[in-house]
Formats: structure tokens, sequence, C-alpha cells
């Protein structure tokens, strides 16, 4: 009997082997296509926009969380999370994303009746989830919301099953929240001196500008003592300039300053000899006349993508409704080093 | 169909069994042959798009030798040959393709080279009856193909090198079939003109890109020859 097990399980190996010839490859690496598409299996009719992904991607799947008004028909915002599959084709040269609606209980535990915008993960909770290993204490998930009458940031740990660590939920971070609104952190870490630079949005002087705050050295943003938040000038004009997201030294935001397409659109900035240089528009074949919103770019393993992609949201026509996700490729070079 | 076949098979076999009128008078049943032709692929091998299992292969030459031993009424034979065979890549078309892909990101450029084949086979052969000194000779026959990858690589302006694929061999076991119609010129003497399918399905390694792999690739080509056969 055991003898026929194994000449079955033999042969069945054997037959899988054969079925899993592989047909001759026409790229080394795949490709992200250039052109902008609509993500239409996560749009709704509503406002899906403010999303945050992976910072850096190995895999197959990603996680991705947006804000979104739908599940309150249009009266306010959530964080609502997917997983992402992501298919690509080294033949034909093809390239596309399956997500599948993922409610991460971290996710679902930071919505309130009041608005949660502009998540952002330091580490990609699907990388754990199914592994339920070590996460690093560094693990964090930032949001913003105005459920104590302001627009505040807000963090919380979370477990590697995605679970939210109890009573950590908090707005205390010294010196980044005041009286205006705050959102839309974002972290820039600086593996020689061990500090944690963050970057997020304000509009204590009048209009939306981007700000800086360096931690203490050994120490997260959040316990950290008071902080000294510095605006960064080169980035934030006259107009208003936010969603700044950052990945390796290169920083992506919205602003709606002088030299765009219309509204607000999508600049970045590159990090170099300890300077941003100043915010170059990233042209009319990402931007429109309508309004581009809170980039996101999801960095992919040199040698497996030969470029990078890059998630934002318009209210451009053609989407679904009100604010839409939008996902292209974006040049990689210049980002790693 | 079926009835075409089955009518043809029908006179292969009562053709077979008529005397032959040629070489009759000889005793001479051993024959070389040899022949070179035009090697053209078809199926898979030949297409041109990026699909699963497309060869971009484009019409190449091919030499055959062959040692032919006859039965005693020089009806059945066998044979033992090895032949070499070249076969063009299609790079114009495998330029448009990448150049489809990358639409409107850099130039592109592409470096090809060929596919070689060497074969050895034995097998055996039919001949029927000659008609004004000519005669269908039908042959079948199983070997071994080395088969040559060629090296390809392609380059983007824009992206810098999108694939490599280096050259790589493989030895597989390969089969063809066809016939061949045979004149006779004189007693010892004969030219034909012969038509084979061939096929084999060798397996390359591509050691580049971000995951190695091992991809086969279905060789099928149809050669058309002209020889000459001599007997001895």
């Amino acid at each position: 009997m055991q003898h026929t097990r194994n000449i079955l399980l033999f042969a069945l190996a054997l037959l899988l082997a054969v079925a899993c010839d592989q047909p001759r490859l026409n790229l080394d690496v795949a490709v992200i296509p250039r052109e902008v598409i609509n993500f239409t299996e996560i749009n709704s009719t509503h406002d899906d926009f403010n999303s945050a992904g992976p910072i850096f991607f190995a895999g197959d799947n990603f996680t991705l969380i947006f804000s979104s008004n739908r599940n309150s028909n249009g009266t306010e915002f959530d964080l609502v999370s997917y997983q992402c599959y992501v298919y690509y084709d080294q033949v034909n040269i093809s390239f596309d994303i399956w997500p599948d609606p993922w409610n991460y209980p971290v996710i679902d535990s930071m919505n309130s009746t009041y608005n949660e915008w502009g998540p952002y993960l330091t580490f990609d909770i699907l990388d754990y989830y199914y592994q339920m290993g070590s996460l690093p204490d560094t693990a964090r998930l930032f949001f913003s919301s105005d459920r104590e009458g302001d627009q505040d940031i807000y963090y919380c740990y979370y477990s590697p099953d995605g679970k939210p660590l109890s009573q950590q939920i908090t707005d205390e971070i010294s010196g980044l929240n005041t009286e205006y609104a705050e959102g839309y952190l974002c972290l820039h870490p600086d593996t020689l001196t061990n500090m944690e630079t963050c970057y997020f949005t304000s509009d204590r002087t009048g209009n939306f500008d981007i700000y800086k705050a360096t931690g203490e050295a050994n120490k997260r943003i959040e316990t950290s003592g008071t902080l000294q938040v510095t605006r960064m000038d080169i980035l934030s004009g006259v107009a208003d300039d936010k969603c700044p997201y950052i990945v390796n030294d290169m920083m992506v935001f919205t602003s709606n300053r002088d030299g765009g397409y219309g509204g607000f659109d999508l600049w970045y900035s590159v990090f170099n000899d300890g300077s941003w240089s100043a915010p170059v528009n990233f042209g009319p074949e990402i931007n429109s006349q309508f309004d581009e919103y809170r980039p996101v770019i999801i960095s992919v393993q040199p040698d497996m993508f030969l470029n990078d992609m890059l998630i934002f949201s318009s209210n451009r026509p053609g989407g679904k409704g009100g604010f839409d996700l939008y996902y292209t490729g974006m040049d990689k070079r210049g980002i790693y080093k | 169909m079926k009835s075409i076949f089955v009518s043809f098979l029908v006179f292969i076999i009562a053709a077979a069994g008529l005397p032959l009128k040629a070489q009759e008078s000889s005793d001479n049943r051993t024959a070389y042959s040899i022949s070179a032709g035009a090697t053209v692929p078809y199926s898979d091998f030949a297409n041109s798009t990026f699909t699963w299992r497309s060869g971009f292969a484009k019409t190449g030459i091919n030499l055959d030798a062959t040692i032919i031993r006859y039965g005693r009424r020089k009806i059945f034979g066998v044979y033992a040959g090895t032949g070499y065979a070249h076969l063009f890549f299609n790079e114009k078309r495998y330029l448009a393709e990448y150049e489809r892909i990358f639409a409107d990101e850099g130039t592109m450029t592409v470096s090809t080279g060929g596919y070689h084949f060497l074969k050895a086979e034995a097998g055996f052969l039919i001949r029927t009856i000659a008609i004004l000194d000519t005669r269908l000779i039908l042959q079948a026959g199983l070997g071994y193909t080395l088969c040559r990858h060629p090296n390809l690589s392609a380059v983007n302006s824009y992206w810098g090198v999108v694939n490599t694929v280096n050259s790589d061999l493989d030895l597989q076991l390969s089969g063809r079939a066809g016939f061949r119609v045979e004149h006779t010129i004189d007693e010892y003497t004969g030219i034909h003109l012969s038509f084979h399918v061939f096929g084999c399905k060798p397996d390359f390694r591509d050691r580049e890109g971000y995951r190695e792999h091992t991809f086969y690739l279905p060789v099928r080509t149809q050669n058309i020859n002209l020889g000459l056969t001599r007997y001895f």
C-alpha cells in the first residue's frame, strides 16, 4: 500500500514537473505599465483616496490602505484595507493587480464615527500576517483624525496578526499636533545616526505646508522628547503643499502651486547631501487639469521589476465617481543608489 | 480524409509488393544518399509574437546524409544518418514586438543569432513501384538532436538591458517522417526530391533575470531537399 502510494506520488510529481515547464521569457524582469490605470476593482462611487502601501515590496502581494467615505454613503471617511495580488507576465509583458478586501483588526479598530485620513504603515502587515513571526517593534500605523475636534496625527502599534496593541492609540506626539490641522505623517529614517525624521502637513501658518521633525537618536519619533518642528521652505510655497510620502530618498507630495496642470498636481523632490531638491512636477503623463492627490510610491525589488509603482488619487473624469485611486509605473532610476 | 488516407495506404502496400523495375537487374542493396535544401519552421516554432512558446524561427538550410540498406526484395530498408540544420531568427519581428511593448519608451535594439541542430538518427524506408524510373520512398526515423539556442539580447535606450538569453545546448530525442521521390538515372545513381517533417522538444536554460529557469521550445520544421543517391 505504502509502495503504491509512493509510486503515485512520484508519478504526480513527475506530471507536475512536466506541467510546470516554463516559456522563454521576453523580459529579464517585469515592467509596471507607465500609463495611468484606474483601480477599478477597488474604487467606489464615493471618494477613495489617501492610500498607503508598503514602503518596499518584494513579494507577490501587498497591503493597500486608504480612506473612503463609502461605508457612510459620503458622510465620513474611514480607513479601508485590501490585499493586492500582483500578476505579471514576462512573456506577453502584461501586468495586473487583483485586489481582495481584507479587514485587518488594527485598521477596523482605528475607525470612528469621525474622519480618518492619510494612513501610513511602517511595515506591511501582510509580510507578517501568515508567518506570525516577530514583528519589528517599530511597526506602527500612523493616521490622522478629527475625533477630538481638529485634525491630529494618531498612531498605534500592531501585532503580527494585524491586531492593535491595546491602549496605544494616541495623538500624544510631542510638538506635532496643534489646534490646527495636522496629518499625512511619513518617516524618513536615517540609518547612520539612527534617528527618525518625520514629515507631515499642517495649516498652522494659514495654508497647508510641509513640516519636518527629527527624533532623538535610538528613539522612535513618538517616544522622543519635545520635537523641533521646522517648516520645509524649499517644499512649501504660498499655495497648499500636502501629503508628503517618502521612499528611500525621494519625496512625492501634492500641491496646487503655480507651474502645474490645474488643481492639485503631484510633485517630487530628491534628498541629496542632506537637503531636498526643488520640487519637480510629474508632468502631464500623470497630472491633469483635475486634482491629483496623496501620491505614494511602492518601491519594488530592483531585480524583480524595472520600475516602481506610484499610486495616487484623482477626481479626473472616467472614474467611478468622486476621487478614485490610480496606479502607474514610475521610473526607478534616481531612487535607488 | 480518412478514406483518402486508407486508399493511399492500400496503394502503397500494393505498390510495394509489385516487382520493382529500376535497379532490379542489380543486387546493390546498399546506398548512400546526400541532400540539401530548405528548412521551413512551422507551428509555435515559427510564431513571431510574444506568446508562450513562440520560437521566432525563420526559414533556413539543412544538409542530410544517410546510409541505406534494403532487404532482399528492396522493398523495405533501414537507414542511419546524420544531418545539420540552421534556422535564422526573425530579428525584425522580434524587434517589432519589443517596439510594440515599449511603445513610447526609448529606442529598442535587439541582437539575435540562429538556431543550430545536429542530428543522428535511424529509421526505415518503404519503396514503391517505379513509374518512368521514378518511385516514391516513404521514410520515418528516430534519433537524437543536439540543439543550440541563439544568444538573444534586447536593449531599450531608456530602461537599459531588458532581456538576455545566453546560448545553450540541449540533446533531445527527435523524430522525422516524410517521403522522397527518387528518379533513377542509371543502375547506380538516382536523384531525389524529399519532404520531411521534423520535431523535437529541447530544454534550454535562461540564466538571466529574476528567476533562472528552464524553458522548452517545441521545434517543428518541414524540410524540402534535393539530393543524390548512390547504390553500391
